[in-house]
């Protein structure tokens, strides 16, 4: 009966059997990320080195180790009653926002975290914490070898499959909201003399360095397509992609899930931000002679923003999995014997990589402690500086063209004038 | 605290995320075992990766996310910083109600098959 994780009836004694389990799973991931924990607090782990491994546990391990899983698993039967997962996604995200929106209703968030704290509750981590928990519950629970086919990681790779697209619809529909209500914001405040006015000199100098300003200042709402294409979009896709990296190495650095890739830049781009040269802008290349121009952009711009949503590592990883599986699975299974047997061994030792790596870099960044400059109120912090600039008009010149004296984001109110901004920490990452 | 993020708004999160998603993704899942006849070999695993989805900390690129819509980027940081630090006194919890469901949908469905073949 190795198959299952408890057998008999659910009495008492079987409940705390698995309660066991399910400590002894934790602990194992817990001793995991100490190491990471201790190798942060004596200096091994430093941002560069966080910031590699992770690239290599997003961009190698864990599709490796997808791809180990699926190759074994994946028929067509199972496909014919585990379907549901390719839908189940989308069923979580809605309920995820029902949450995020409840959430808001009790807890009354600041504004400027009223949007976040609907994507906090709604964009569950879906790669990498899975993953471990997975692994290390299937070995505290599995009584015997556990059966090849019964993988959970099998299934776990049919949501990975619709996920990232989902995330992308849903992001971007969150973005629309917050540029939408920006635009509410801006039209409100029309005196000169309020600091959030639309045409006050302090907040177009802190909306122009935002990233949330330059995506409306490119039409915002998802319209600018071409239009948010010319000008400086690339900045825009840098700043972005610098956004992720920094996400990476400097927030949360561990569990940078594939969608790091994909997801969150592609919401950008459907916000108006413009990608690089790509196969989708080769293909308007060549098709550009025809009479449709436009129509042949949009359907460019389109297809790049849908390649890059859908193609991220991991889902790269369950495809071809999925894809030798059905097709050519005696190629690599048995691998003891199998023509390119070698190759998928190797395969799966770089994926047995995966969980250990994801568990040291959470150590490591749960070992830099939480955020403690953070929330303090725009409008207070504006209305303080623009006093400050009635009384001295020169101070606050230098204030403007300053970069450490220059809030980052009229609504990402974590700057202070003269408050110093955190040395050390996940979180001490500012644009400035 | 003043200047800082509101700690019941961490805290709501918290639970919105590691107690109150999860208990959604069992109501979810109760409401799909009719819909679905999985292998008994192969159910647990199943409902298993149906349900661990829902009780994951947020992913780490909502902070990115935050940045692109203008909200405070510190404040998602500080409330994945805080999931991460609730999930070891939680996770077991949740893990034994999931891991209670599959093996209880798995005897239900094989019960069910016995019924029937009888």
């Amino acid at each position: 009966m190795g198959d299952y994780y408890c057998v008999g009836s659910l009495d008492q004694h079987v409940v705390t059997g698995i309660f066991v389990a399910s400590l002894r799973a934790v602990g194992c991931a817990a001793t995991l990320a100490s190491a990471g924990f201790w190798l942060a607090r004596q200096g091994v782990m430093t941002p560069a080195l966080s910031k590699g491994l992770s690239t290599l546990s997003v961009k190698l391990a864990i599709p490796c180790l997808l791809f180990s899983s699926v190759v074994p698993g994946v028929s067509a039967k199972m496909l014919s009653y585990a379907w549901p997962l390719f839908l189940l996604p989308a069923v979580h995200l809605l309920l995820g926002c029902l949450v995020g929106w409840l959430t808001v209703l009790i807890v009354k968030p600041p504004e400027n975290f009223r949007l976040g704290t609907v994507a906090a509750c709604t964009f569950g981590n879906t790669t990498g914490i899975p993953v471990v928990l997975l692994s290390v519950l299937q070995q505290s629970l599995g009584r015997a070898v556990f059966a090849e086919l019964a993988d959970p990681l099998l299934f776990l790779s049919m949501q990975l499959l619709t996920y990232p697209l989902l995330q992308w619809a849903l992001g971007a529909l969150l973005m629309r909201h917050a540029a939408a209500r920006r635009r509410a914001a801006d039209a409100a405040a029309a005196d000169p003399l309020n600091p959030l006015a639309a045409d006050s000199p302090l907040r177009v100098a802190t909306l122009v360095d935002s990233p949330a300003g330059r995506l409306l200042d490119s039409g915002g709402g998802g319209t600018g397509g071409a239009g948010g294409a010319s000008g400086g979009g690339g900045g825009r896709m840098k700043h972005a992609s610098r956004s992720c990296a920094s996400a990476s190495c400097s927030y949360i650095p561990m569990i940078s899930q594939g969608e790091d890739d994909g997801g969150i830049l592609g919401m950008g781009m459907q916000m108006g931000m413009r990608a690089a040269p790509s196969v989708g802008e080769r293909l308007y290349a060549i098709v550009q002679t025809s009479a449709s121009k436009e129509t042949a952009r949009w359907l460019c711009t389109r297809a790049t923003v849908l390649l890059r949503l859908v193609a991220v590592p991991p889902v790269i990883g369950v495809v071809l999995g999925a894809l030798v599986g059905m097709l050519g699975r005696g190629l690599v299974l048995p691998p003891e014997v199998a023509p390119l047997g070698w190759l998928y061994m190797g395969v799966s030792k770089l994926g047995a990589a995966a969980v250990p790596l994801n568990l040291i870099l959470l150590g490591t960044a749960l070992s830099r402690g939480p955020v403690r400059a953070a929330m303090l109120k725009t409008k207070a912090t504006l209305a303080c500086a623009t006093s400050a600039s009635r009384r001295h008009p020169q101070r606050q010149t230098q204030a403007q063209g300053s970069p450490r004296l220059r809030p980052s984001s009229a609504n990402s109110a974590a700057w202070s004038p003269g408050r110093p901004t955190h040395g050390h920490g996940p979180n001490s990452f500012h644009p400035t | 605290m003043r200047g800082e993020l509101p700690r019941l708004n961490s805290l709501g999160v918290v639970l919105a995320r590691l107690v109150l998603m999860p208990l959604c993704g069992l109501a979810v899942a109760r409401l799909l075992v009719p819909w679905v006849s999985v292998p008994p070999a192969f159910a647990d695993p199943f409902w298993l990766v149906t349900l661990i989805v829902t009780c994951t900390p947020t992913a780490n690129n909502m902070v990115v996310l935050c940045e692109l819509m203008g909200d405070n980027k510190h404040a998602c940081a500080t409330t994945i910083f805080y999931q991460y630090t609730a999930a070891p006194l939680l996770l077991p919890f949740v893990l034994t109600l999931f891991v209670s469901f599959t093996c209880r949908t798995r005897e239900l469905t094989s019960a069910d098959a016995d019924g029937g073949l009888l």
